[in-house]
């Protein structure tokens, strides 16, 4: 039996395909309805950070779609070390400061930008120029140092780490956005997306102790960003986190933008040029089902300046 | 009574000053503080044995002159633990005090013996004694820590109401020895300040007991005029307990006198008066109504030959002295000191124990040493990584020192001096013991001297440990996630400088290719 469309029935039809599919890519359906192939990655490259971020994010829809009015957003730059924004150390302040921007013309009604650093925090957030260019893009950089900022919670999903005391804001903010530097890493590989998230956690050894690896990847079980967006302008090569020349750095003025963490990590190894391989966290996260490593089964923006 | 006014503001202006340089030392306050430092006897005293300084020297002639002039003016007007008294008698509604005779060997006695036991090469005594370093050990540990205490309240309460503008601030460290020395001298100078004002500073005071005797020859002192009515209002206001009226005689002991015009505000008569008598000779009492003034010109030169001479005998025959006379061994000679203070024997030679550094500290890991300077120095500073690392761009503790035990030095220095050697105990490490992948030292590593290297036998790569490029900062010990710790700081006795890495000339690559996938 041939069943025919009316033509009520067809623009209906068109009507509701439309709007699934805007909502998906909106973030409003659960991305696995449509199998992996939803994850999307911005890619510019060839210009200054807050340049890079201003193309990337217009390609993602602007941050309206992350931020809506009221708001209150976390943004987890690395300020891990007191050490100057050349080093390439720590993220990029015009990046921050542009994010920051964004989030502020998108309604946010409150802005924040923490790290849980190693070196002690005044000379990292003064040093890295992050405090400043926070507060300059309208941010408030909260003084929340210390353990009693630290709530413990569960990490259900997670396999080696199953309790984790994480920082207050990162539990209570609406939106979270995560702002790394991708740079080389003693202990880790390579630092960029899931990694800068230990900035998020009070005992650090914790991880070390227990196996680092599986630790990064758990702890995205417990919240998973809701953009990731890698500073790879300046990209530590060598003798990372803290580098000690000028020798260990190269300027790509490259930028990747993702809500899926796996793809945006994937794609940054294949930036500092590591194979999958060796950084053992990507496949846990992988298999873990929180995003997609394999870059060919990725939707990929590549853009220019 | 305006002199006294005048002394009570400036002295209550010094003393705000010195909290507050203890308090927060950081941006003005290291200036005020080293202001007001620079003028301190005991601090002064000491930097001149170890260090070649004009500017100490003149310090130290000033404030000779000054006492020269006017006698113990120090007491009343820059000596914070005086002040301090002062303040701690003022609890008490006004009370009356009569006179009280003091042997004055008493005072001289422990100078001796506190002069004596810096030539015999300890610091234990002088450490103890000096006023200034006492009041710093009060500042930090009372005041600073009280300070700390009502700031984080103040924190937690905004904190509640969503507010984080203001940050936290960490405790200055107490140690159990540290709390007692502190404790029971704040506690002795309450009760000996509430009963009898100032009877520390007329029988304990080394530093009261030497301007005393500068004192004998001040051109100014307190003397009463005819018009005297011996009503003994005086005598009963005296912060010194040195004035003595009797019926017919008035008597003031210018040695204990500390010059601070509470006589002279309370006198019905104004029969008290600063005045100008005959100086650099010991005046017997019956002839001070007769006496003579000596003309400026004669003050002047005999005064300035006489400061300096004292400036220059105080550096020149001690110091060979103390060369020899290292008769204290140091005791434990596993204490690690900040960048700038050179050697441990140099450190612990000079440093007077105020504890200015460790409040200074911003990971507060410079705490007061127990036992790890034996005999030689009690309570002077020393390094702990419990609380933390030497934070690879900070040179506060060298900033702050008042006896240059710790060099003021340059971020780049300190970037250069090896304190001491990272240590690894393979048998703790995670590496070797558990085959955990870890890392954590080497990536806190500021200099590049730790780096993880491939070993065999082991299925992921351990530290590997360059001592020329090791600075000792501790960052490694503090944060290995191995209990015990698998590294340890061992300190260098004598600082060493490290290798520099031949980078200079290098430019960061530029690399504007495509996305490689």
């Amino acid at each position: 039996m041939n069943k025919i469309i009316t033509r009520k029935e067809f623009i209906q039809k068109c009507m509701s395909i439309s709007v699934i599919s805007s909502a998906a890519l909106h973030g409003l359906v659960p991305k696995d309805l449509f199998g992996s192939t939803s994850s999307t990655l911005v890619a510019v490259r060839g210009g200054e950070p807050d340049k890079l971020f201003d193309k990337g994010i217009k390609a993602l829809g602007g941050m309206s779609n992350f931020v809506k009015k009221g708001q209150t957003v976390l943004i987890k730059p690395n300020i891990g070390w007191d050490k100057d924004p050349v080093s390439g150390a720590n993220t990029n302040p015009l990046l921050v400061r542009r994010v920051a921007e964004h989030c502020i013309n998108a309604g946010a009604k409150k802005v924040y930008v923490y790290d849980h650093s190693c070196n002690h925090w005044v000379g990292a957030y003064k040093n890295s120029g992050i405090e400043q260019a926070a507060k300059d893009g309208g941010a408030e950089v909260p003084h929340m140092q210390g353990a009693r900022y630290f709530n413990k919670v569960k990490v259900p999903k997670g396999k080696t780490l199953k309790e984790v005391e994480v920082h207050s804001l990162v539990q209570e903010a609406d939106v979270f956005i995560n702002i790394p530097i991708l740079k080389h890493h003693g202990g880790a590989k390579m630092t960029s997306a899931m990694k800068n998230l230990m900035g998020a956690v009070w005992d650090r050894s914790h991880y070390h102790r227990s196996g680092l690896h599986q630790c990064i990847a758990d702890f995205c079980t417990y919240r998973v960003p809701d953009l990731n967006i890698i500073d790879a302008y300046t990209v530590m090569h060598s003798n990372g986190p803290r580098g000690y020349s000028k020798k260990d750095l190269v300027i790509k003025k490259m930028q990747l933008l993702s809500t899926d963490i796996v793809a945006a990590d994937a794609a940054s190894a294949a930036i500092i040029g590591f194979p999958l391989s060796q950084i053992h966290y990507i496949a846990h996260a992988n298999n873990l089902g929180l995003g997609e490593s394999d870059l060919n089964k990725v939707k990929s923006i590549k853009l220019a300046l | 009574m305006k002199k006294r006014y005048f002394r009570t503001a400036i002295a209550t202006a010094v003393f705000l000053l010195f909290l507050m340089a203890f308090i927060n030392p950081g941006g003005i306050f290291v200036a005020i503080g080293s202001l007001l430092e620079g003028f301190q006897i005991g601090p002064l005293l000491l930097k001149l044995l170890y260090s070649i300084s004009l500017m100490a020297l003149i310090q130290l002639v000033l404030l000779i002159i000054l006492t020269l002039l006017f006698g113990r003016v120090y007491c009343s007007f820059l000596c914070p633990l005086g002040i301090l008294q002062d303040i701690m008698s003022r609890i008490r509604k006004p009370f009356t005090v009569s006179y009280r005779s003091i042997s004055p060997f008493i005072r001289y006695s422990i100078l001796a013996v506190v002069i004596g036991s810096i030539i015999l090469g300890t610091r234990a005594l002088s450490v103890f004694t000096d006023p200034y370093a006492n009041f710093g050990r009060i500042a930090t540990a009372i005041f600073r820590n009280g300070y700390v205490f009502v700031r984080n309240s103040f924190v937690y309460i905004l904190n509640f109401f969503n507010n984080y503008s203001i940050a936290a601030e960490q405790y200055s460290v107490v140690t159990l020895n540290s709390f007692f020395a502190v404790s029971t001298l704040f506690i002795l100078l309450l009760v000996l300040a509430y009963r009898y004002r100032r009877l520390y500073c007329n029988i304990l005071c080394p530093v009261g007991a030497l301007l005393g005797l500068v004192s004998r020859f001040s051109l100014f002192k307190i003397r009463f005029s005819e018009s005297c009515i011996h009503c003994k209002k005086c005598e009963q206001v005296c912060k010194s307990e040195c004035i003595k009226i009797t019926e017919n005689s008035s008597f003031v002991d210018d040695e204990r006198c500390i010059r601070c015009f509470n006589c002279g505000s309370v006198c019905p008569v104004d029969a008290v008066s600063l005045s100008h008598i005959k100086p650099l000779q010991i005046i017997k009492k019956k002839e001070r109504e007769d006496a003579d003034p000596v003309s400026r010109k004669e003050f002047i030169t005999k005064g300035v030959f006489i400061s300096l001479s004292i400036g220059a005998l105080s550096t020149i025959p001690i110091r060979s002295l103390l060369k020899k006379g290292k008769i204290f061994p140091v005791l434990n000679n596993r204490s690690i000191i900040p960048p700038g203070a050179v050697s441990v024997e140099r450190f612990i030679d000079s440093c007077i124990g105020c504890h200015l550094c460790t409040a200074a500290c911003p990971t507060k890991i410079l705490r007061p040493s127990t036992t790890e300077y034996g005999f030689r120095g009690i309570l002077q500073p020393v390094i702990d990584y419990k609380n933390g690392f030497c934070e690879y761009t900070c040179i506060s503790c060298s900033q702050v020192c008042p006896t240059d035990a710790i060099r003021p030095i340059t971020v780049k220095d300190k970037q250069k001096v090896r304190i001491g050697n990272a240590r690894l105990a393979p048998d703790e490490c995670i590496v070797y013991k558990d085959s955990i992948a870890c890392g954590a030292c080497a990536e806190h590593c500021p200099t590049g001297a730790l780096k993880m290297d491939k070993k065999e036998g082991l299925s992921y790569p351990a530290p590997a440990i360059d001592d020329q490029l090791c600075i000792g900062c501790g960052a490694c010990e503090y944060v290995c996630p191995a209990a015990p710790k698998a590294f340890k700081i061992e300190p260098l006795s004598v600082h060493e400088r490290r290798k520099t890495r031949d980078d200079k000339g290098v430019e960061i690559e530029v690399d504007e290719t495509e996305f490689p996938f």
